[in-house]
């Protein structure tokens, strides 16, 4: 089936996009038993075009300093070099030494240490429910991949500290034979001058280039309802945690995640200006937009009732363009506009059992990636990956369930990446540049 | 039911013809809204400027089997009807009975070739006696095809009698229409399209026929091989129509000429086609052979698919399409010439309508935004934010009255509608028209008109057009949620202000207290402003409402001066709505109409300078007029937002008597028009009611019993300050009478945002 099949896609890609020529490989992936919550989201990830480069220069540069590291990360820049260097464009790769490593770094409890999930309470059920819970999954290897470029910077820059006096020779030597080493010389030169940043300022904000991909800033502004007085309070976030509701598309869901709240009653806020605890309103709007916009949408929800998970199968659904309403007034490019790139789908009416695939878009066309199959989308067909119009899925005895489920694949990561990705990022590194020089 | 009984007060005092409405429409809203608290709850009835809407149980149609909707609960009416899910888009097609008289029936009609079977259990339909009266409907689930006798709210069809029932294998019906020009006694034309691409004419009233007549169009998929997306008759030529496809293509079929399919010398090629003309994407096509053969013409347009198109009128001047790309263009029909292009905020354009007089085209789609598009003036009139999703059909209202401003009432004087004051709205409608124009607008006109003002022959006032409103637009979603929207001269106007009186009527976000309120973070993030250009000719009423709000909008006026921002933006975010905002309440209440104004003015302040920064920013395309920012054009609220239906709606249209819906379920609901008896037992409660301040409290009164405001029914969420808005609007109510001439709309404008501005604004300002 897999031969077959990959000989079809192949057929179909050489005829669609003969005009162009980029030389994207699609290579499903091998599921290792559970493990497609890991190859949804390195296929996603393989298709933001930010992230692979990051990744494979990194490669790169690890190539080129000899230096022969083992972690999660030089699997993760292996496995993409594998993939993006295979002679036929389709095909199957086993990410073995990438599952390997996972496994082996975490043991038996995945991804408790993920700081960005707010688990509280639930975190123990967290565990039962859905060990492999692909957002999880994301935001753990995004927070590992910070911390291990975080490490290597700390020491690097320990050694240009010791070496302190060679420090402005090393520099130059760094930049002349990369950019002549590699083809993307605009890729090289920013990665090198944030190397060169790094060297300077890491010391009060450690950001990697996963910040710089991923990141944004959320302004939370609360007023006072007694004093009047606004205050607020920048948070940065790699991916926004959505809550979703029945048919209502992407667009609403952020509004409504922006929403006004009056914090009462027991949330009563502390205000300074009044010195006491007073009532107060409270919302949260995007003030920096990420280049690349993560959006999770909470489709597992604890209820109560049932004492358990349930899946959220609402249809939600997502255009393929995407702007924020919800920015602050004074956000930069608070009106870029953002493509769709890749998605994350959830398939299966419940979290614990279930499947996880990936549709990218890539040149000009949809693909989906079912672990090792990959085939061909029809962007109109993207609709029915929104979830169900029906209300029913929660109410329903456990019985009934088979029928919706064959409708149950709805969207779970939306990967949308800012528009001019590439005319705004040099303009940004010069910035990054000039400020190093400042400093 | 209970609906019905919870609804009866409110049905003297809704459907009012009379102009002096606002106050006791807002309050029959109110009224209405009461009865229905619950999240979720569907509507039965909903509230316009004209009156009260309401569905009628009886004529909703839909597949035999199902229940209708409103006897399950709600999960369960959903789960039994899976089919529809994945099936192709619900859609709704009429045959007008005007041109139309039954025919004798007969028993089934042997099986056309192709992928459909007839008819399962019972017999097609006789026809019943008074069958001849009757319009035809035809509506599409998933792979079935149902043609029944529609009365509008008279309708009460014996849904196990279709006048015809197919049901399709491998392909489904996507979208179809009658050719209402070739229908004759017992004869009509229908057009299908298919998901497979395919095009079949039948006639489902012909059951004579040994063999019934039925045409293939692309049957071998040669031409197309994508889903079709929607069928036109071309106006003025009832043997030509246009298809369009997935594929982004069009195509011009004509019947006169041979069906099958060109490539009938066995090669499995596309058509050679012929460049006729090109432009900027998009290109069309002809034949280069003497010998016509269909598609007589291709249209390639835009990228992805064109998910609509249509005609600007009975002229075919004009046609405009909507396509995945988010382009509305319009193009020239002759001469295949692109004359205006609009993209939206972000994502495809999922529908489009022309107004009756061919001005303006509304949009909706993946932006959750109405847009109108002025096509004589090439730009955007406004953009109207209310719908949680994607909208998946926009219509003008042609048959609602234009009528109706304050200041007629106010004035005292409410003349009597003459074919004059028609002659010269319509004049005056269709004056900018240049060459390129329509004029279509003339005739459409008048008819519309005249029936308004016969309608209610005291509203139309000859002597002001200045907020008058134009148009009506209806929107539904994939958020099961109707939205009516009116549309005023002013908005039309270069100089408009955002005074929008009936789109600002219904403010939802009020429910602060509510969590789970989806509609409140709509004002908050998106500031209301007024277009770039407001300054630019601003009259003498501007100024002297600049003068009034002054004090107000002074604090906004610096707000994008960088280290200034947090602070003035947190002013202009509690300002604006300052009327309503605990501490503020009670000083303003003693001044309603300044507060009202002021928010106006902070508005309008605001933008100017928000649109020259944003404007930098801009990328060619985005920020352009083909796309303006979102600060750059006035974003309108509806009159009316309901949930109508568990499912995501497809269908809207309005007709003469009714306004039918359809959901993606398959059941097609049909709402009676505020009925002219309700009109007249309107004009008696209202004329008393315009009479005296104190009896136009009445409904308010009851507006404060209960305090569910308009805004409960999009937002549920019930703040108790209600109760004091409501009074509020007494108080403007006085204050405007004295104000009564020209420029007292501006103060009727800030009566209604006073009325209607939430009690905690915050979420409403900035």
């Amino acid at each position: 089936m897999g031969a077959n099949g990959s000989s079809q896609l192949e057929k179909e890609i050489s005829t669609t996009d003969s005009v162009n020529t980029t030389n994207e490989h699609y290579y499903g992936l091998v599921n290792f038993g559970n493990t497609c919550y890991c190859n949804s989201v390195i296929q996603a990830l393989f298709f933001c075009r930010p992230f692979r480069e990051r990744i494979l220069n990194y490669k790169q540069t690890l190539k080129k300093s000899g230096a022969s590291k083992d972690n999660l990360v030089t699997c993760l820049a292996d496995l993409f070099h594998n993939i993006a260097n295979q002679k036929r464009r389709v095909g199957t790769i086993a990410p073995k030494r990438f599952i390997t490593k996972l496994k082996k770094e975490n043991g038996n409890n995945l991804f408790t240490q993920n700081s960005y999930f707010q688990l509280s309470k639930d975190s123990e059920l967290f565990d039962n429910y859905m060990q492999q819970d692909a957002h999880e999954f994301f935001n753990y290897l995004l927070n590992t991949i910070s911390e291990t470029l975080i490490t290597e910077k700390k020491a690097e820059r320990e050694k240009t500290l010791r070496h302190g006096t060679i420090k402005k020779g090393n520099v130059t030597v760094n930049m002349a034979p990369a950019t002549a080493g590699l083809q993307r010389d605009d890729k090289t030169g920013e990665r090198n001058g944030i190397t060169v940043e790094g060297n300077d300022f890491r010391n009060s904000t450690e950001t990697t280039w996963i910040h710089e991909i991923f990141q944004g800033i959320l302004t939370n502004e609360t007023r006072c309802l007694s004093c009047e007085t606004v205050s607020s309070k920048d948070e940065n976030f790699l991916d926004l945690s959505i809550d979703v509701e029945q048919n209502t598309s992407i667009t609403h869901c952020l509004r409504v995640f922006s929403e006004t709240e009056t914090l009462c009653g027991d949330q009563k806020y502390f205000c300074e200006t009044c010195s006491s605890k007073q009532e107060a309103q409270k919302r949260m709007r995007i003030k920096k937009p990420p280049q690349l916009l993560a959006l999770h949408l909470k489709r597992f929800k604890y209820v109560d009732s049932l004492n358990r998970h349930t899946k959220l199968s609402y249809r939600v659904v997502f255009p393929l363009e995407l702007r924020l309403f919800n920015v602050s007034d004074d956000a930069e490019h608070g009106d870029r506009m953002y493509d769709l790139v890749a998605t994350v789908v959830h398939c299966g009416a419940t979290p614990n059992r279930g499947h996880y695939i990936t549709l990218v878009k890539s040149n000009s066309f949809w693909l989906v990636f079912d672990d090792d199959i990959v085939e061909k989308l029809d962007v109109s067909s993207m609709e029915e990956f929104s979830g169900m119009s029906t209300d029913a899925n929660i109410q329903m005895p456990p019985g009934n369930q088979s029928a919706p489920q064959k409708n149950s694949e709805s969207a779970y990561i939306l990967f949308y990446q800012a528009r001019n990705y590439a005319a705004d990022n040099p303009d940004h590194n010069h910035k990054s540049k000039n400020s190093t020089h400042s400093v | 039911m209970m609906q019905q009984h919870m609804l009866g007060p409110s049905t003297s005092l809704g459907g009012n013809n009379n102009s002096a409405l606002q106050s006791s429409v807002l309050s029959d809203g109110v009224l209405l809204s009461h009865s229905q608290p619950t999240r979720e709850e569907i509507k039965k009835s909903f509230v316009a400027e004209d009156g009260v809407y309401r569905i009628v149980q009886s004529a909703e149609l839909s597949r035999p089997r199902p229940l209708p909707h409103y006897q399950m609960a709600p999960g369960l009416g959903a789960a039994a009807n899976q089919i529809a899910f994945a099936g192709s888009t619900v859609r709704v097609s009429f045959l007008n009975a005007a041109t139309n008289s039954a025919g004798t029936p007969d028993t089934a009609a042997g099986s056309s070739s192709f992928y459909e079977k007839k008819e399962l259990n019972g017999s097609p339909t006789r026809l019943e006696d008074n069958e001849d009266a009757a319009d035809i409907i035809c509506f599409n689930v998933g792979k079935e095809l149902y043609v029944y006798a529609y009365r509008g709210t008279q309708t009460d069809t014996d849904l196990s009698r279709p006048i015809d029932k197919r049901v399709y294998k491998g392909t489904s019906p996507t979208y179809h229409i009658f050719n209402q020009e070739t229908s004759g006694t017992g004869t009509c034309q229908l057009v299908i399209g298919f998901t497979l691409g395919q095009l079949q004419i039948i006639d489902p009233l012909d059951k004579t026929t040994p063999v019934p007549t039925s045409k293939l169009y692309n049957e071998d998929r040669y031409i197309d091989k994508t889903s079709v997306t929607c069928i036109r008759f071309l106006p003025g030529d009832s043997n030509i129509f246009l298809a369009s496809h997935v594929s982004g293509n069009l195509y011009v079929y004509d019947e006169r000429v041979s069906a099958s399919s060109s490539s009938s010398n066995g090669s499995s090629q596309p058509p050679p086609w012929i460049v006729q003309n090109e432009g900027e994407k998009y290109t069309t096509y002809g034949w280069k052979s003497k010998n016509p053969r269909n598609p007589v013409t291709r249209w390639q347009i835009g990228e992805g698919s064109i998910h609509q198109f249509n005609f600007s009128g009975p002229d075919a001047k004009m046609m405009a399409t909507v396509s995945h790309d988010g382009f509305l263009r319009v193009f020239m029909y002759e001469t295949q010439e692109l004359i205006a292009v609009m993209k939206s905020y972000f994502g495809g354009l999922l529908t489009l309508a022309w107004s009756p007089d061919a001005k303006l085209i509304a949009t909706g789609g993946e932006d959750d935004l109405l847009t109108v598009y002025s096509v004589v003036q090439k730009k955007v009139v406004c953009r109207g934010q209310a719908h949680k999703s994607w909208i998946s059909q926009v219509q003008f209202d042609p048959y609602v009255v234009r009528r109706s401003k304050k200041d007629s009432e106010s004035n005292g004087i409410a003349p009597t509608t003459t074919l004059d004051d028609v002659s010269r709205e319509v004049t005056m409608r269709s004056g900018p028209s240049s060459s390129g124009e329509p004029s279509y607008g003339i005739p459409k006109a008048v008819s519309t008109l005249s029936k308004s003002s016969l309608a209610s022959s005291n509203t139309i006032n000859g002597t002001q057009k200045g907020d008058e409103i134009v148009y009506r637009i209806g929107s539904v979603g994939h958020d099961t949620f109707l939205c009516l929207w009116d549309i005023t001269n002013d908005m039309l106007n270069q100089s408009n202000h955002r005074r929008h009186r009936n789109s600002t009527i219904i403010a939802p976000p009020i429910g602060l207290d509510c969590p789970s309120n989806q509609m409140m973070g709509r004002l908050e993030d998106l500031p209301e402003i007024s277009p770039g250009g407001a300054g630019g000719s601003s009259t003498a009423s501007d100024s002297q409402h600049n003068t009034l709000t002054q004090n107000q909008s002074a604090p906004q006026e610096k707000p994008k001066k960088k280290r200034f921002n947090r602070k003035a933006f947190g002013l202009s975010k509690f300002t604006s709505g300052g009327s309503s905002n605990a501490s503020s309440s009670g000083q303003r209440t003693n001044t309603l109409s300044g507060a009202g104004t002021s928010s106006d003015g902070t508005r309008r302040n605001t933008p100017g300078i928000t649109s020259q920064i944003s404007c930098c920013k801009e990328t060619r395309l985005l920020g352009s007029t083909f796309c303006p920012g979102i600060r750059d054009v006035p974003i309108i609220e509806p009159l009316t937002c309901k949930k109508v239906s568990h499912d995501r709606l497809t269908v809207l249209e309005f007709r003469k008597d009714c306004v039918v819906t359809a959901c993606q379920e398959g059941f097609i609901c049909t709402w009676s028009r505020p009925s002219d008896k309700d009109d007249m037992k309107q004009e008696g409660v209202n004329s008393t009611a315009a009479a005296t301040p104190e009896s136009e409290q009445k409904p308010s009164v009851s507006a404060t019993a209960s305090s569910y405001g308009y805004g409960s029914e999009m937002s549920n969420g019930i703040p108790p300050s209600r109760s004091s808005s409501a009074y509020s609007n007494h108080e403007l109510q006085q204050l405007r009478s004295p104000n009564a001439t020209s420029p007292s709309y501006r103060v009727a404008a800030a009566s209604t945002s006073a009325y209607h501005r939430p009690t905690y604004a915050w979420q409403n300002a900035n």
